[in-house]
């Protein structure tokens, strides 16, 4: 039913070249309370008119002088071209009527006629007009809603088709209505075979029933969608008779009151190879870690026992040959020879120097072995100084210019990284005692990430030739058979700096000096 | 060593030449005659708690200082300074390690078991011979040991 007031709103336009006429139908339309009703006293005008302003309804009396109605409504036509015209037209001859209903109008009236005749004769008109209008415009939005329906179907036929997981759907039976390309590959088997049919031939027969039990649960819970690989492990049966791993995820809806199961479907063949190959991978390195670890450990008990042992067993020897060389010169000294007491001195020099070497070598070994303690930020500059500190001993009666400057903090182990400053500067100071006045300058830079440190000297410095040699455990370069030491004081260094991330290494030239730098992480706050 | 006289220091050494240097460093320093010498472990233990060669002797004469090897034969150094430590007659006598060893663990070890002094050994004979001296002259003439209990 239409809207009474929307009935009202209708456009009306009366058409009669006599104006007694016209104004009755004009007052009796508004009377009855039409808001929108027009008029014309020239029926020439119709035409343009509707054009215009396009009437609900256009009311004509055939009896006009002018013109005749059956024209006006003729030039009507290639305006309204749906069928039929919204023409009410007025006479009292029958036949007129006749022929004007023929040509298209809509309705008549023959006159005379009562009010009530013709204002529901126009209701009704007017509010068919309109209905026709509600159903024209329903039948547009259902051809588009049906155009998209259609179009929604060929793209979900192209995704389903096109989709790399087999997507499988059953009705409430459990009989097979979509069966998609990957699903034919899946399980190597075309969907004319399945469709229409249970689901038991792409399944196990193991399995058939609990599948069956647990899609019937499933529909039981309401619940839209779930996974199914959270079941366990299941299986997949090709045409060939292979049982292939899956993982599937199972979703229902109701589509016109049956419910439809929809699986999507992926063969895991791969992945669980992959996976298990990706396991045994790592049980084998575990194991090959495991044993690396047993071997490692041997090893290191092994450089105990040989440390300890080097400690103990070498020294006592050593001890013997200077003690007893010693014995000799006292007891016999005075029967001895000058070169023979000289020859005793220098074995006793040789075994004390292959103490040091030991002692050396065992404290190189002793920092491989021990552990870092925990870094600590560390004001280098009070470092250097401590460092200086313990140097005086062999500072003493020479001219030692030392040049520190304000260094960057870093994070390390305290005492460990003062060995480093001690090494460092003891090596500089004895590389430049044959100079008049040593020159021996500490500074810092901070680069990206870390900061260098570097002890410059103007001593003897060396051949760049040999520069790989200068951190060798005992590797000591030509220069030095003229200096003492047992060359394990850079390697000692050395070891301290990497053991930290840092990086230690030299530039010099023969007579020119050298200029040792190292790098450790920053500090914090710096 | 003449009998009935108070032995003073007890060295505990097994390497023939290191004994030697210690008592020819005893020597000089004229502590050479109450000394006794233990070649390892068991002779010690013998020794401190008066069994088998030294059955005759009395525990309350304890030596002044033991100048303890750690690596001896039969029972090493560790073992005699516990067993030293853990007998009343026998605890409170001062035990020196005097060794070779450098090695945390055995210093760690030592000092846990409750030896009054850690002494290496240095490879240079001078060194060697006046540590001894030292360590026999601070004990027998400088540390005050406690009265004997009885």
């Amino acid at each position: 039913m239409a809207d009474p007031s929307e009935v009202l709103h209708g456009k009306v336009l009366v058409v009669d070249d006599r104006p007694d006429r016209l104004l009755v139908l004009e007052r009796m339309l508004l009377r009855a309370g039409y808001t929108s009703v027009a008029s014309t006293l020239d029926p020439r005008k119709t035409r343009e008119l509707h054009l215009e302003n396009r009437y609900d309804l256009i009311v004509i009396d055939l009896e006009m002088a002018a013109t005749d109605g059956l024209l006006v409504m003729e030039s009507l036509k290639d305006v309204e071209t749906e069928g039929g015209l919204p023409v009410l037209v007025l006479s009292s001859e029958a036949d007129r009527l006749r022929r004007a209903l023929e040509a298209g109008a809509r309705d008549f009236l023959g006159k005379p006629f009562t009010e009530v005749e013709a204002l529901t004769r126009i209701r009704n008109l007017l509010e068919a007009g309109l209905l026709r209008r509600e159903s024209r415009s329903y039948g547009e939005l259902l051809e588009q809603t049906s155009v998209s329906v259609r179009e929604g179907e060929a793209r979900l036929a192209s995704v389903v088709g096109s989709a790399m997981d087999a997507i499988i759907t059953v009705d409430a039976g459990q009989r097979v209505v979509v069966f998609n390309a990957a699903a034919e590959r899946m399980f190597r088997c075309s969907r004319e075979v399945v469709m229409g049919r249970p689901l038991d031939a792409l399944i196990p027969s193991r399995f058939r029933d609990g599948h069956r039990h647990h899609v019937e649960r499933f529909g039981a819970t309401g619940v839209t969608s779930r996974s199914m690989g959270a079941l366990g492990a299941i299986s997949g049966l090709r045409a060939n008779g292979e049982e292939f791993p899956i993982e599937a995820s199972i979703s229902q809806v109701e589509v016109a009151g049956q419910t439809l199961y929809t699986v999507i479907l992926r063969d895991v063949t791969e992945r669980r190879r992959a996976e298990q190959e990706i396991r045994s991978l790592n049980a084998e390195l575990e194991e090959r870690v495991r044993l690396r670890t047993v071997e490692l450990e041997a090893a290191n008990q092994d450089l105990e026992a040989f440390t300890y042992s080097v400690s103990h067993d070498l020294r006592a020897p050593l001890r013997t040959v200077d003690g007893f060389s010693q014995a000799v010169l006292e007891d016999f000294g005075p029967q001895l020879p000058e070169e023979g007491q000289r020859l005793l001195r220098t074995i006793r020099a040789g075994a004390q120097r292959m103490g040091g070497l030991i002692d050396d070598l065992l404290a190189f070994s002793r920092l491989g072995r021990q552990s870092l303690s925990k870094p600590v930020v560390t004001d280098m500059t009070e470092l250097v100084r401590q460092a200086v500190e313990e140097l005086g001993p062999e500072r003493e009666g020479r001219k030692v210019d030392l040049r520190i400057a304000e260094l960057a903090p870093a994070a390390g182990d305290l005492l460990l990284i003062k060995q480093v400053w001690v090494n460092l500067l003891s090596n500089a100071l004895k590389y430049t005692r044959n100079r008049e006045t040593a020159i021996v300058e500490i500074g810092s830079t901070v680069e990206e990430g870390e900061n260098v440190y570097f002890v410059r000297d103007n001593g003897t410095g060396f051949d760049m030739r040999y520069a790989k040699k200068l951190f060798g455990v005992f590797q000591r370069l030509p220069r030095s058979e003229d200096f003492e030491g047992t060359g394990v004081g850079l390697a000692i260094a050395q070891r301290i700096v990497q053991r930290h991330g840092g990086r230690i290494w030299a530039v010099a030239a023969v007579e020119q000096g050298a200029t040792f730098r190292f790098t450790l992480p920053k500090g914090a706050g710096s | 060593m003449s009998p009935g006289q108070v032995v003073e220091i007890l060295v505990v050494e097994d390497n023939r030449e290191d004994l030697e240097l210690s008592l020819r460093a005893l020597r000089r320093a004229n502590l050479r005659n109450r000394v006794e010498v233990a070649r390892d472990g068991a002779e010690a233990l013998d020794f401190i708690f008066c069994e088998g060669r030294h059955a005759g002797r009395r525990i309350e004469d304890a030596p002044r200082v033991v100048l303890l090897d750690l690596k001896l034969p039969k029972v090493d150094g560790l073992e005699v300074l516990q067993r030293i430590r853990a007998d009343p007659r026998t605890r409170t006598i001062p035990v020196v390690v005097l060794t070779s060893s450098k090695e945390q663990r055995d210093v760690v070890e030592s000092y846990r078991l409750g030896v009054n002094s850690y002494v290496v050994k240095p490879v240079s004979f001078e060194q060697f011979a006046s540590a001894v001296q030292q360590l026999g002259l601070y004990w027998l003439l400088l540390n005050e040991p406690p009265a004997p209990e009885s």
